[in-house]
């Protein structure tokens, strides 16, 4: 049995619901980040495991026991929060004493747990500064080490490095991962940041509209994103809509009548049992494809494509590069110190291996059940069509 | 240039001559109780006269009490709007408001009129009902600074804070969100102070030995006391004023943001 388990929860506000039936099963001493664009339900989710708000449907267990309607003060969660939580009208020690005290620790006990407890968060010399004497992230970790002085079974942080400067964002998410692993505490983590997401978390919980959309470890949700919501939230991804048709992809099914035949509208992707004819969108991540010079050897096995520069974006390291091929765009990444080569308006050639790319099957609103092959066959044009919708769950 | 910073001066010498002559005449005239001669005459019988000390020493309890009590009574309310129910904020409002819509003429004989069986049967009985009307006096500020305070600290993030720590409704409000309202509180209280010393119609109908009856009667029958007793109270609103800023020291900077 799992120690953190989250069973069908729903949460409406009125009309509006927040949280779809969400299920979840969370292992001990696990590091899950929640992560979601604004609005999606996250924090409602942690809110609801820490008791502050109560679930419309469906349970929460710990440890095999239901805790769905225990008030927060009785489920011994630690919580940090976005906002500087601490009370302002106490030292950073009496901040981290204030849960021991309630738990009527003796005196003793609670100066050694909180002298610990500032040396795990490095703040050994700041425990009698007030918080206007303390930065942000000093602030965020004495918020920390209060939520752990207590001891708590689950450790709950609500977006905690979202107020702080970049720098310190990633000083702190690092310490925080460390300080998990060195207590082995099982912890939720909110985020919209996917890169704090991916670097700290054992498991990431893509969230979007009150649903999870994808669950797995940072490597299988960046690598193999299972709809294409996960595949535009995490990375920057190129979604080339198309029909899948013998084991080959075909692009630009929206006019197909007189270019039909060239070679560059068929995608050779990874192998799929979908039936022929679904329509499809292929996923290829920027830096998976290759800008050909004159004199490179044409790769064997690869999609080879056309387009011209219509755009580029300096990121640092590299440049991005987008590409009118026929009537969509694609995003190229290049190295910053060989953009140089690609000016706008130049039209080049491109590659990307099969193995790069990944089929979703894109699903089609029941109102309109003859769309696909009509648009297909080149019978109606996209305009008249009923917009595809992507099968996201 | 020049002609610029005349006129501010000019005019905040002319509010502060309003302001200041009126208060220098009187303490001059308190002064002139022996003839040909300034002296502190009036101010001793003033202090002399028991009934100054002990209407003082009543109006001074009873606006403890109803300070005490206005605490007790506005600020888990306050909380609660904040932290529940916003959209009661409105309805709450116009609730502290009534004193200022309600003259205390018609309020006390409504407490007169629903208490005369009751309460007003007891010595005890006019002294609690005196209490509880100087309690709606002071709803419409001591809500508001509490109110203001409030809006001051993160009261939902602190509460639930506290929450995730153990800590019950009783802790949260006494040790988390009353701490942190020192200086509302005592604002709230000064002002609560500063009405109940001066109020005269409600402890007067509800005869009660008060500190307003007391000036009124002596300015009634003295000449040179009454301003005695102005500058008096007027000394002990500054006092009350510079106790509100030395205990709430400090507290206004713990509530600032982060270096």
């Amino acid at each position: 049995m799992s120690y953190l388990q989250l069973h069908h929860l729903q949460k409406a506000y009125g009309t509006v619901t927040a949280v779809h039936d969400i299920s979840l099963d969370i292992e001990p001493g696990e590091f899950i980040a929640l992560l979601g664009p604004s609005g999606c339900g996250k924090t409602t989710i942690l809110r609801m495991i820490a008791g502050f708000e109560k679930p419309t449907q469906g349970a929460i267990l710990l440890e095999g026991r239901d805790i769905t309607r225990l008030p927060p003060s009785r489920r011994d969660m630690g919580m940090v929060f976005q906002s500087y939580s601490l009370f302002p009208h106490m030292t950073a020690a009496q901040n981290i004493a204030f849960g021991l005290r309630l738990k009527k620790l003796p005196t003793a006990q609670q100066r050694s747990r909180v002298q610990t407890m500032l040396e795990l968060v490095g703040l050994e010399q700041m425990g009698d500064r007030f918080p206007h004497q303390l930065s942000g992230g000093q602030q965020q970790r004495v918020a920390l080490a209060r939520a752990l002085a207590i001891a708590p079974r689950v450790l709950l942080l609500d977006e905690p490095l979202s107020a702080l400067d970049a720098r310190v964002r990633v000083q702190l998410r690092n310490e925080i991962r460390r300080i998990q692993q060195q207590l082995n505490i099982t912890t939720l983590f909110v985020t919209h940041d996917q890169e704090e997401a991916l670097s700290v978390s054992d498991r990431v919980v893509v969230m979007s509209q009150g649903h999870i959309e994808q669950a797995g470890t940072p490597e299988e949700i960046y690598l193999t994103p299972s709809t294409p919501f996960t595949a535009s939230f995490i990375g920057a991804m190129n979604q080339i809509p198309g029909q899948w048709h013998q084991g080959r992809v075909r692009v630009q099914p929206k006019a197909p009548s007189t270019q039909d035949d060239r070679p560059e509208e068929w995608l050779q992707v990874q192998p799929t049992d979908l039936p022929d004819g679904t329509l499809v969108i292929v996923l290829v991540r920027p830096e998976s494809i290759q800008i050909l010079n004159e004199e490179s050897a044409q790769p064997l096995n690869a999609n080879l494509l056309s387009g011209l520069i219509a755009s580029r974006l300096f990121l640092g390291s590299v440049v991005r590069l987008s590409l009118l091929i026929g009537d969509f765009y694609l995003k190229v990444d290049v190295p910053t110190d060989r953009a140089d080569h690609h000016q706008l308006g130049q039209v080049v050639r491109l590659a990307f291996a099969a193995e790069q790319c990944r089929i979703l099957p894109v699903e089609v609103e029941p109102t309109a059940p003859d769309v696909p092959s009509a648009i297909a066959d080149g019978a109606i044009s996209d305009s008249d069509a009923k917009r595809p919708t992507y099968r996201d769950r | 240039m020049t002609q610029n910073r005349v006129w501010p001066w000019l005019w905040i010498a002319i509010g502060g001559a309003y302001f200041v002559i009126p208060l220098v005449a009187t303490f001059i005239f308190s002064l002139k109780a022996e003839r040909d001669t300034l002296g502190f005459l009036a101010y001793s019988n003033v202090f002399d006269d028991p009934n100054f000390l002990n209407s003082f020493t009543f109006s001074m309890m009873v606006a403890l009490v109803a300070i005490a009590l206005s605490w007790l009574l506005v600020v888990p309310t306050v909380y609660w709007v904040h932290y529940r129910m916003p959209r009661l904020r409105f309805v709450v409002e116009l609730m502290t408001l009534m004193p200022f819509v309600v003259p205390a003429v018609v309020l006390v004989f409504g407490l007169i009129r629903t208490y005369n069986t009751t309460l007003l049967n007891s010595r005890q009985g006019g002294w609690v009902l005196l209490t509880a009307a100087y309690i709606i006096l002071s709803f419409p500020y001591m809500y508001r600074s509490v109110d203001t305070g409030m809006r001051a600290i993160d009261v939902r993030t602190l509460t639930e804070a506290a929450q995730s720590m153990g800590a019950n409704w009783q802790t949260i409000i006494f040790r988390v969100i009353f701490p942190n309202l020192r200086v509302s509180l005592l604002n709230g209280a000064f002002l609560t102070f500063a009405i109940v010393m001066g109020e005269f119609t409600i402890a007067a109908l509800l005869a009660q030995p008060a500190f307003g009856p007391y000036m009124n009667l002596l300015s009634s029958s003295r000449i040179y006391e009454p301003s005695a007793l102005a500058i008096i109270s007027f000394a002990l609103t500054w006092g009350a004023i510079a106790l509100v800023q030395f205990l709430g020291r400090g507290n206004a900077q713990n509530l600032s943001g982060p270096r």
